[in-house]
């Protein structure tokens, strides 16, 4: 289950947060640095050309130095080119900030035409209220430049001011939307003869070469220079992974100075694994537990899913609706301390809900332990990091035999065996008695099926009618149960149908008729439905044309474009399985069906079509395969000729004619 | 761009936030706010009584019923206006705790909260009370850059169904208009919806009615007014529908004060409200050396005033940054052109003002028009301010011909008016938007409003010629070049998507295209004429290659010869409609393609020509072989836009036989060796 564990450094009296607004600054009353004639006359960005605005400079100093008595400020300063009239759009300036813990003070902002006449921002700049509730303001301070114009350069400063006795988690946002010629970035560190908090960084994809140089004042500064911004793209990782940045943290207060890698998380390790074994320290209760779910003749791993079984019994109360204030007044929910008292009260979180699992496995006689993973739906692991925030999900290792088995109780609609797909294919840190970095094992395609059985009739017209049977296993039938389990029966009907009609082609009626096992995660969910697609057939004079597969291949669209950026990402491996009978109108006959087709261009893809005459009907079995998750931006262009071929032969078509016709000739 | 709600603030709690920007403040306040529980509260009488109404069977599932929906106004003898609503939700379904899981109330400068509640009644029979202490509040606007306008919301406890919910919020108004709408009808059914006037001795009301007969309301006292309608049906929104808000019932309602000077903030007829607005915008229209000095450079030269219009339009529609800030009256008030000039940005009636500053430094006079961006809205017999854009009729001097000047209106006083809409970044002068032909809009004159008809352009002015010149490989593979001609709307609508794409990724936009109809396709090449040139034909080239985009078959080659383009639509596939359909715009497209077929193959078998028409358009195609090269030709014309839904039948007809030509396909048979 997805958690946050936290990591931020706390002493004394000093609070730290973290800090949300993008800004950054000058100080009012600093000059305007020049601006180059070449960049008053330019009209596109040299370096990435067709872009509608660039940041040309951008300044941002963290000032943590008089942290306690003045407390904290950010100077940022940004100068941004503008080429088209969308890109005027950037002359409207937001700056986010709490108003607890900070203000946005010195806002100042000009306009520079081409011929390098000056507007002077002198217009008001409002303070709107994104959310107010209870005490708690997260405000912006929001202006918008004068007489912005293709060819203009915009630019602004301001400082945000946090309040005194405070440090802050900081970090330099490198990479945004758009392409940043020239960027600067100090910090200051808090320094005190007193005491000692020591300022910490690490880097996300940058290159090599950038990396924040420690100063002899004891400051950090870093220049970089032509950062492209992220683009989004479809079937790409997730965005933070691709966003250059630099995090300055500071360490827990019981953490030592000048920490090794390994250290951090023996330190670490240690922690959590007291954690969980302070939760399951309840021998008695869990055997007696355990003795009730499973018999002495169970094989190893009978008695791991008796046990995965009675713990997905247990209420995961982070899978529900959130709920407000008066509704856990209401219900008066208790802190499990541990898990007699999860068994009691029958709910917990997810992290209580495995680590009950883990204690009922060793009272079953079983090594097991708790994995903390890096979910890949938003974050990889790299433990030289040193950041527990990317091990934002837990799951379960347990040995049978020789067996390890990697499991998720916590996870409500996934049956035993399979895991989240995000908690697959990533690595974690099981922890024990000493450091154990793992490997989640990748999952394979045929853990994530969608099968489609179809039987059609089409009539003279070329309209079809018929009955569809659909079937989910693994990822696909967890997912969709896990996706819908709020729906009621109306909403999954319309979910369902919705889902069908967008495989068929326009025009497609769908009537759902029945879902079955629904409540059952380990059962496939089948889904039957009746469906009429008007025009599936073509009428041509004498014959009659009729694509090869009725259905759309989606993953095309994806790919549409030739140009790509970013790495292609699939979030797990599936398989596509469909077995169609049409049955040709009366008085007609086949003329011709679509040849064979394979395609397998390599591992990560495969593709197989194949028709068959049976009497006055066709069969049209087709599979797809996709085998992996993370390819690079270079394999784009074959997945993409992969694609097109598979939609490509899917349209081949399967050629009737008319019997008394066929007959004359 | 164009921004729906800039002209406009919405008096009616309803309308007062958008759905996405209330779930944004709220997913936002899950992030930033651990909330503490509030003290628990006994439910009202109000809510307990129409928790317990019995209701009748609805049909097609809603999502919830709305019990009861209670409007209270009482307007004082100084014009302070006391507004109380009262409305209760039973929640059938799940999806009814996203969609009506929250209460809000908004407030502004003139807007003040004074009590806001909410409660919930579960199933079981126990409640629970929020007051306005446990509010969460968002600036947040989607459409404003800056907006004095703040919501409050309440988020319901055990919003699940089978409960009731419900809130009351009292509101004081300083309204700038004397007003309101009582809205009873909605998407989910109405129950029981009840709005209750209260005046001051010696004041008068007048209603209007819009989708709904008149009812003529109760006297429950001296001065008091009710009316009540039970068991409103839901609207159920389908697909190319007209807006909702135009087929909901709903009355609107006008007070007179006794005070004939308060009577100015009444305005009671669409004379009445064009004055009103004429009034409040007169000071704006202020020309200063600046804006002279910027029209005598811009005109300099010219002697044509239409050629001098052109470049006053064209300046305000590029050159002026679209940026919302409404304080006050500022939803209603543009800024002064002053202003405007100086930070080249503004809103809808900026722009406007602006423009018609300018226009009338060369001598030609404009005026004020306000129009809904949402056609049907605004109806003739509901005279109210509920619009939400500002445009402008430029009165045409004689001198001026009008034969490329499409959005004219002949008004009997006032001459030729062309509509123009300043905001709208890509239409030029002549025309108007698509959304906004076809409607009613008030036009704001020193001597009062009148509502008109802005005309709906004909097919002849949105034009689509495509022509293209092809080559079929034996392996099926198709090859050729591409050329688009477009105006009217098919330009607008490809100047939006080019120029709101940033040039280096304007290739997509041919890909997406493209995509549409091939498969297993290469852009091999692309290039716009015109695109910044709005007055001017926008020509689209483009090559591609397409592999195996025929399809073989034993010996014979299966190519569609409608290559590019889909007009065929579904909306009336499917289960029965209940409303009428509305397509964007009249329209006349045609498509020509050549395609040299490959050597070797002979045509087996061709599609048959379609010859379709209905009361609303015409659609013909055919295919014809002359030696090596297959043409396939078809015309496509929508004349009318607003299809009622007696007509259905036979427009279904229609695209049925339009899709069914796109699919069609020629026959190639291999010629023996």
């Amino acid at each position: 289950m997805n958690r946050t564990i936290r990591s931020a450094c706390i002493f004394g009296a000093i609070c730290v947060c973290f800090w949300l607004s993008l800004g950054p600054a000058l100080k009012a009353g600093d000059t305007w640095l020049p601006i180059p004639p070449e960049d008053l006359a330019m009209k596109d960005n040299p370096a990435s050309p067709g872009a509608n605005a660039m940041i040309l400079y951008r300044e941002s100093t963290v000032n943590e130095k008089l942290a306690v008595v003045d407390g904290p400020f950010i100077k940022e300063y940004v100068r941004i080119k503008v080429f088209t009239q969308q890109g005027a759009s950037e002359g409207d300036v937001q700056i986010s900030f709490f108003k607890e813990s900070s203000d946005i003070k010195d806002i100042q902002a000009r306009t520079i035409h081409p011929d390098g006449s000056i507007v002077n921002f002198d217009g008001k700049v409002f303070e709107k209220v994104v959310v107010r509730r209870s005490g708690l303001k997260f405000l912006a301070k929001t202006f918008t430049l004068p007489d912005v114009q293709p060819g203009s350069i915009i630019e602004y400063r301001y400082r945000q001011q946090f309040k005194p006795a405070h440090v802050y988690d900081e970090e330099w946002t490198i990479s945004g939307e758009l392409f940043t010629r020239e960027a600067r970035f100090a910090i200051i560190p808090y320094h005190s003869d007193y005491e000692n908090l020591p300022l910490y960084f690490r880097m996300f994809a940058l290159p090599a070469a950038d990396k924040p140089e420690l100063q002899s004042d004891g400051s950090y500064t870093m220049t970089v220079h032509n950062v492209p911004g992220v683009e989004d793209e479809p079937l790409m990782p997730p965005r933070r992974l691709l966003e250059a940045r630099v995090e300055f943290f500071h360490r827990d207060a019981d953490a030592p100075e000048a920490e090794t890698m390994e250290q951090f998380w023996a330190r670490t390790d240690k922690k959590w694994n007291g954690n969980l074994d302070h939760f399951v320290n309840k021998k008695s209760v869990l055997e007696r537990e355990v003795s009730q779910i499973v018999s002495a003749n169970d094989s190893p791993e009978m008695k791991l899913r008796k046990i995965y079984a009675r713990v997905q019994q247990v209420r995961n109360l982070w899978v529900e609706p959130e709920r407000t204030a008066q509704e856990q007044k209401e219900e008066a929910l208790k802190k499990n301390s541990n898990v007699e008292d999860v068994l009691s009260r029958n709910y917990g979180t997810g992290p209580q809900i495995n680590f009950l699992f883990v204690g009922l496995a060793r009272a079953a006689g079983f090594e097991a332990s708790e994995v903390y993973v890096a979910p890949r739906n938003s974050n990889f692991f790299f433990p030289k990091m040193q950041d527990t925030s990317q091990l934002a999900a837990d799951i379960v290792w347990v040995k049978a035999g020789a067996r390890d088995y990697y499991l998720d109780p916590a996870a409500r609609y996934y049956p035993f065996g399979l895991l989240p797909w995000y908690e697959s294919e990533t690595k974690g840190l099981r922890v024990g008695k000493q450091v154990d970095f793992v490997d989640i094992p990748k999952e394979a395609s045929s853990d994530a099926t969608t099968s489609r059985l179809v039987d059609l009739t089409i009539d003279s017209e070329g309209n079809a009618t018929g009955n569809i049977q659909v079937e989910f296993t693994g990822q696909r039938a967890a997912g969709r149960r896990e996706a819908d389990r709020n729906e009621d029966q109306t909403g999954r009907k319309k979910e369902f149908e919705d889902l069908i009609r967008g495989w068929l082609s326009s025009g497609a009626t769908i009537e759902l008729a029945d879902v079955k096992n629904w409540d059952d995660n380990a059962a496939p969910l089948v889904i039957d439905a009746t469906v009429k697609i008007p025009g599936l057939g073509t009428p041509m004079g004498r014959r009659m044309l009729v694509p090869a597969t009725i259905f759309q291949a989606y993953q095309v669209a994806s790919f549409e474009t030739a140009k790509r950026s970013n790495p292609v990402y699939f979030s797990f491996p599936y398989e596509e399985t469909d077995d169609v009978k049409l049955h040709v109108p009366a008085g007609f006959k086949i003329e011709t069906i679509p040849a064979s087709k394979k395609v397998s261009p390599g591992a990560a893809v495969s593709y197989d079509l194949s028709a068959a005459q049976e009497q006055a009907a066709i069969e049209v079995k087709r599979h797809l395969a996709v085998g992996g998750c993370l390819y690079s931006a270079q394999s784009y262009g074959a997945f993409r000729a992969f694609f097109d071929t598979v939609k490509s032969d899917d349209e081949s078509q399967i050629v009737l004619q008319n019997a008394e016709t066929a007959k004359n000739n | 761009m164009m921004n729906r709600k800039s002209c406009s603030k919405m008096p009616r709690l309803q309308k007062t936030i958008s759905p996405i920007v209330l779930a944004s403040a709220i997913a936002a306040i899950a992030i930033l706010w651990c909330p503490r529980p509030a003290k628990a509260d006994n439910a009202p009488d109000w809510l307990r009584i129409a928790a317990h109404e019995k209701l009748p069977a609805y049909q097609n599932d809603p999502v919830a019923v709305v019990l009861l929906d209670d409007e209270q106004v009482v307007v004082k003898d100084d014009g302070e206006v006391e507004v109380r609503i009262r409305r209760a939700y039973k929640l059938l379904r799940p999806e009814s705790r996203e969609r009506y899981g929250y209460a809000s109330a908004h407030c502004d400068n003139e807007t003040k909260i004074s009590s806001f509640k909410a409660w919930t009644i579960t199933a079981d029979g126990k409640e629970f009370g929020l007051k306005e202490k446990d509010a969460g509040e968002t600036g947040l606007s989607a459409d404003a850059l800056y907006s004095d306008v703040r919501v409050k919301y309440l988020r319901f406890p055990e919003a699940n169904p089978g409960n009731v919910v419900g809130y009351e919020v009292i509101q004081k108004q300083r309204p700038y208009v004397f007003d309101d709408v009582w809205d009873f009808q909605y998407t989910v059914p109405v129950h029981e919806s009840r709005f209750a006037l209260q005046l001051p001795a010696g004041w008068e009301f007048s209603t209007f009615w819009s989708n709904h007969a008149e009812e003529k309301p109760q006297t429950p006292g001296p001065n008091q007014y009710m009316w009540e309608i039970t068991e409103s049906p839901a609207i159920e929104v389908e697909p190319e529908m007209p807006a909702w808000e135009s087929i909901a019932g709903r009355m609107g309602v006008k007070y007179f004060p006794r005070d004939p000077g308060m009577r100015k903030k009444t305005t009671g007829s669409w004379k009445d409200i064009g004055l009103w607005y004429n009034g409040l915008t007169a000071s704006s229209r202020t020309p200063t050396p600046a804006i002279q000095q910027k029209v005598a450079q811009l005109t300099a030269g010219m002697s044509d005033p239409l050629e001098k219009m052109k470049a006053l339009a064209a300046f305000v529609q590029r050159d002026i940054r679209y940026a919302a800030i409404e304080i006050g009256i500022g939803g209603f008030r543009p800024h002064a052109a002053a202003d405007i000039f100086t930070n080249a940005y503004g809103d809808c009636k900026d722009k406007a003002t602006l423009l018609s500053t300018m226009l009338k430094e060369i001598g030609i006079d404009s005026y004020y028009v306000v129009i809904d961006t949402e056609r049907g809205v605004v109806q003739p017999n509901f005279p109210s301010m509920d619009f939400n854009h500002a445009i402008l009729a430029i009165r045409l001097p004689d001198t001026v011909p009008d034969a490329a000047l499409y959005a004219i209106l002949k008004d009997p006083k006032l001459g030729r008016l062309l509509f123009f809409d300043p905001t709208n970044s890509h239409v030029p002068l002549g025309y108007v938007p698509a959304y906004l032909q076809d409607t009613y809009a008030l036009l704001a004159t020193p001597d009062g409003g009148e509502l008109v008809s802005v005309p709906l352009l004909p097919a002849s002015t949105n034009r689509l010629i495509r022509t293209a010149q092809l080559e079929l490989s034996s392996t099926g593979n198709l090859s050729g070049e591409v050329r688009e001609l477009r105006w009217g709307a098919p330009a607008t609508s490809s100047r939006d998507q080019l120029l709101t794409t940033e040039p280096a990724k304007r290739g997509k936009v041919f890909e997406d295209f493209l995509g549409n109809s091939l498969t297993a396709f290469t852009l091999m090449g692309a290039s716009v004429g015109n695109l910044e040139q709005y007055d001017q034909s926008l020509t689209l080239d483009y090559k591609f290659f397409a592999r195996g985009y025929a399809k073989s078959a034993g010996d014979l080659l299966v190519v569609r010869p409608r290559v590019l383009g889909q007009k065929g639509s579904d909306i009336l596939s499917g289960k029965p409609r209940k409303y009428s359909i509305e397509f964007p715009d009249a329209t006349r497209q045609d498509d020509d393609f050549e395609i040299t077929l490959p050597a070797g193959y002979v045509v087996d078998e061709l599609p048959q020509p379609v010859k379709a028409e209905c009361p609303y358009g015409s659609y013909q195609s055919h295919v014809e072989v002359s030696g090596n090269t297959l043409t396939y030709k078809r015309t496509y014309q929508i004349n009318d836009i607003i299809v009622p839904t007696e007509k259905l039948g036979e427009v279904r007809g229609f695209f049925q036989q339009i899709a069914s030509d796109e699919r069609s396909s020629a026959i190639l048979r291999k010629t023996s060796p």
